[in-house]
């Protein structure tokens, strides 16, 4: 029976043997495992609001009547423009 | 072809998804020279471990989190992570003479070496192109496919003997993939790659005959093991 559904799996490889064997999480690899995520989500709501602050921030300066290129001097260049997508470009 | 130096040692390959591979044994296998002479790849003869991969995270998660990609050798524990270089928190974006947000990422006494802020998620599913195409036989593919996903790929290297260096790790990895990989529905995001380089080392070893590599996200992906001997024992026909 597993610990969890759907298990989470492991693989373990014998060089000598040239056998691989997998196997589930026991209960302490999971609690690190879940660790694990906890600290990626919590990155990725810091992440997500540096990037509005960066955003924000740009724009207020802006606003106070600096041009784009004395803000960029300042603040350094925004993020580039999404590329043009071969696949489906920009309807025309 | 003559005798080489460099032997493969072994491939895993991961089709189905996995938190963690472990490479164990890694000295008891043989080199085979062009007589079929042999040669046990101990630590003496083979001093040098190199792991080349490609590694894809079924995750839409763009921010890993450090710890989430990570290895080790036969200790989980002492690993310094002491010199690396990495992009921003897990990503960045690059366009000619710049890139944003680099920084550096370090940790102490450690479980592993730590590389997740060179890596992303690859479950995203806001591609320019749709959410769903065809392929040439017609089959709809969909946006966070397997076949449509980005690889990180990279290396890692350590070699032995040297029980008072602590630093033998050395590293590189990155990622380069679609702008709408933070899932979002409109262009531009910042989020275009990510990219780590680095060494690092193990103060409890560092021995290598186990090397395990791992996350908190199940991954798909191939692993080769070279070793590099010290002397020409083994025939690559």
């Amino acid at each position: 029976m597993s610990l969890r559904e759907p298990p989470v799996m492991c693989m373990i490889h014998d060089c000598a043997t040239g056998e691989t064997t997998e196997r589930e999480l026991t209960e302490e690899e999971y609690a690190i495992r879940d660790d694990m995520q906890a600290d990626a989500e919590e990155q990725q709501a810091i992440m997500a609001q540096k990037q509005a602050d960066a955003v924000a921030g740009r724009q207020k300066l802006l606003d106070l009547g600096l041009s784009e290129a004395e803000v960029t001097a300042l603040v350094g260049a925004p993020p580039p423009d999404g590329a043009s997508d071969v696949e489906a470009p920009d309807p025309a | 072809m003559g005798n080489q130096q460099w032997v493969l040692e072994t491939h895993i390959p991961v089709n189905n998804a996995t938190s963690s591979i472990t490479f164990s044994n890694n000295n008891g296998q043989y080199a085979t020279n062009d007589i079929g002479g042999t040669t046990i790849m101990s630590y003496t003869n083979a001093p040098v471990y190199r792991i080349h991969f490609k590694v894809r995270f079924l995750t839409s998660a763009n921010s890993l989190g450090s710890s989430n990609f990570y290895f080790h050798g036969n200790y989980s524990s002492s690993n310094d992570f002491t010199y690396d270089y990495a992009s921003a928190n897990t990503n960045t974006s690059m366009s000619p003479n710049s890139a944003v947000g680099t920084s550096r990422d370090y940790g102490y006494s450690s479980g592993n070496q730590q590389l997740g802020y060179g890596s992303m998620g690859s479950q995203f599913s806001n591609h320019a192109w749709g959410t769903a195409v065809n392929d040439l036989d017609g089959n709809s593919v969909a946006a966070n496919s397997r076949r449509r996903g980005a690889w990180i790929t990279g290396w890692f290297e350590n070699h032995f003997p040297d029980q008072a260096g602590y630093y033998p790790w050395h590293y590189q990895i990155g990622i380069v993939t679609d702008q709408h990989n933070d899932n979002s529905a409109s262009a531009p995001t910042a989020d275009w790659g990510a990219w780590c380089i680095g060494a690092g080392g193990c103060s409890a070893g560092p021995y290598i005959d186990t090397i395990t590599i791992g996350s908190g996200y199940n991954f798909i992906g191939d692993f080769f093991l070279f070793r590099g001997m010290n002397g020409n024992y083994q025939a690559n026909e």
